[in-house]
């Protein structure tokens, strides 16, 4: 799939995500900002499982600033194009300090989790990929790891209150 | 790939578990599935903590210890379940041993629960038998007796001359019968124990009062106590009775007095097979063998079946009477529990003190 492709289909994407949680003439502008930087800053990545994630990940960080910039002055979704700054991936203090709270709600919640989702957790932490989990954890097929892996997800997800973000809670 | 198993693939992307071609084809499918656009976008921000070592190690650790491999761990308890089986075994003798003890000691001794008429039913709260530790070579007696009574007598009772000792039914198996020697251990051992359990005893009210043969025109007169020994007992019906100027032994009437040169007997008619003997404690204090008869079921006997029993002088007499019965070692004969023991009584024997004082 070339380059071009993959950015016209991923602009659908954002624009369709973002519009979920901003508005729709934000989520449009959102969109254009986040395939501006794929242009100008990550011209040299090419592939799809780089560009998708990348995107993502652009995406989420312009969704959060433009949150934190409207709570500051007070409004709601009513954010002009001409506010929205481009995001610097290098993490930002606000940053930080969300990824903090996460991590610190993220470990209390792992450690409430059952013993076969805690070593589920730890074999993919530790960069096992899921053949190699179903070997350790000697399940029959790898059918039931992915069932094991959506409920403890699930049951995580749970345990956090729903969301990952503790922000949004 | 179908959808069903893109989605499959979703719980690896925060965690960097998929592998390129998942990772491609998760990625493909998520261009033209806006549901699993979304997810993956929502998956970004664990993704992001995750991605940094640090917050990997610090949730890895959250985690806690891993746990051996599914092997070692079957192997370690493979390891374990000898030592388990040996330690179940281990208990399962003890438990056995310990259930097995009980029952041994409630089925050699019995003993009885001697209840007037009258006083049956003040009585029935009484202390139940309780097992009692004996020393080594003794015959261990089951037993937990109530309060030597000693009532007045009522000026105008009209007693009956049958006595029904216990309430407890129980037709036990003919066997062999204690030999005599053996029934002179269980007296003695009875006696230690029965002097032991009276000192704390308060004085019950006189309607409980025990066994008296005959309504006395004064109650300091004459008297015929019966010690009540608590215990399961098969029914036993005695009597005491008294000779008379034609030589023949009737029951003693209503306000009779025992005097000096009466010759009496006890008539007991036991409810199952045995042997019934009668002591009468010695001037020594020793226990003294009166008479000793094999007996059936339902059939009446007097002891001593020649003679009597006479005091030449005064005298405050200590009869026992002692019912064995045929040893019951069958299990099916033990009862199971402490009240089916009380009232089935299983074999062993059953003792009733009589106290007589002649003037």
């Amino acid at each position: 799939m070339e380059r071009e492709e993959i950015l016209l289909k991923l602009r659908e994407r954002i624009v369709a995500f973002a519009a979920s949680r901003l508005g729709g003439d934000t989520a449009e502008d959102l969109a254009q900002e986040v395939l501006i930087l794929l242009h100008e800053k990550y011209n040299h990545v090419n592939q799809l499982e780089e560009l998708v994630p990348l995107s993502l990940q652009i995406a989420r960080f312009k969704i959060m600033s433009l949150r934190r910039k409207s709570q500051r002055h007070g409004e709601s979704t009513q954010v002009s194009i001409a506010d929205i700054q481009l995001p610097d991936l290098d993490a930002d203090p606000a940053t930080l300090v969300e990824r903090k709270l996460m991590l610190e709600h993220l470990t209390r919640a792992v450690g409430q989790l059952g013993e076969r989702c805690r070593d589920l957790l730890r074999l993919k932490l530790q960069g096992h990929d899921f053949a190699e989990i179903q070997k350790r954890m000697g399940a029959q097929s790898i059918n039931t790891i992915y069932t094991w892996d959506h409920r403890c997800r699930k049951q995580l997800l749970e345990l956090m209150g729903g969301d990952w973000e503790p922000e949004k809670r | 790939m179908s959808r069903e198993d893109i989605q499959k693939l979703l719980g690896g992307y925060a965690t960097h578990t998929l592998t390129a071609e998942e990772r491609r084809a998760l990625f493909e499918a998520a261009l033209d599935d806006q549901e699993l656009f979304d997810a993956l976008a929502k998956e970004q921000a664990l993704r992001e903590v995750l991605q940094d070592p640090p917050a990997r190690q610090q949730v890895i650790e959250a985690l806690g210890p891993a746990r051996e491999p599914r092997p070692a761990r079957a192997w370690h308890w493979l390891r374990r379940t000898p030592a388990l089986a040996m330690a179940g075994l281990v208990v399962l003798i003890v438990a056995g041993m310990v259930l097995r003890l009980p029952k041994q000691a409630r089925h050699e001794v019995i003993v009885a629960d001697a209840v007037s008429p009258q006083a049956a039913t003040p009585q029935s709260g009484a202390p139940h038998p309780t097992t009692t530790g004996l020393p080594e070579n003794a015959l261990p007696l089951t037993l937990s007796r109530k309060a030597k009574q000693t009532a007045r007598l009522p000026e105008s009772a009209a007693l009956g001359d049958q006595h029904v000792l216990s309430e407890a039914a129980n037709k036990p198996a003919a066997a062999p019968v204690p030999s005599q020697p053996e029934a002179v251990g269980a007296m003695r051992q009875l006696d230690e124990l029965t002097k032991k359990s009276q000192a704390p005893q308060p004085p019950p009210p006189a309607p409980s009062a025990n066994f008296v043969v005959g309504a006395l025109p004064s109650a300091s007169l004459s008297r015929a106590k019966v010690q009540t020994i608590t215990g399961a007992i098969a029914d036993i019906k005695y009597t005491v009775v008294l000779k008379g100027a034609d030589g023949t032994y009737t029951p003693a009437p209503p306000g009779n007095v025992f005097h000096i040169g009466d010759s009496i007997r006890i008539q007991a008619e036991p409810a199952a097979a045995g042997r019934l003997s009668l002591f009468r404690r010695g001037a020594g204090g020793d226990w003294e063998a009166v008479s000793s008869l094999d007996v059936e079921n339902g059939q009446r006997y007097e002891l001593p079946s020649s003679g009597g029993i006479e005091s030449p002088t005064p005298a405050h007499l200590e009869l026992r009477l002692l019912f064995s019965r045929p040893d019951q070692s069958s299990q099916a004969m033990l009862p199971r529990s402490d009240a089916a023991a009380q009232q089935a009584g299983a074999a062993g024997y059953a003792a009733i003190k009589i106290e007589l004082e002649f003037r």
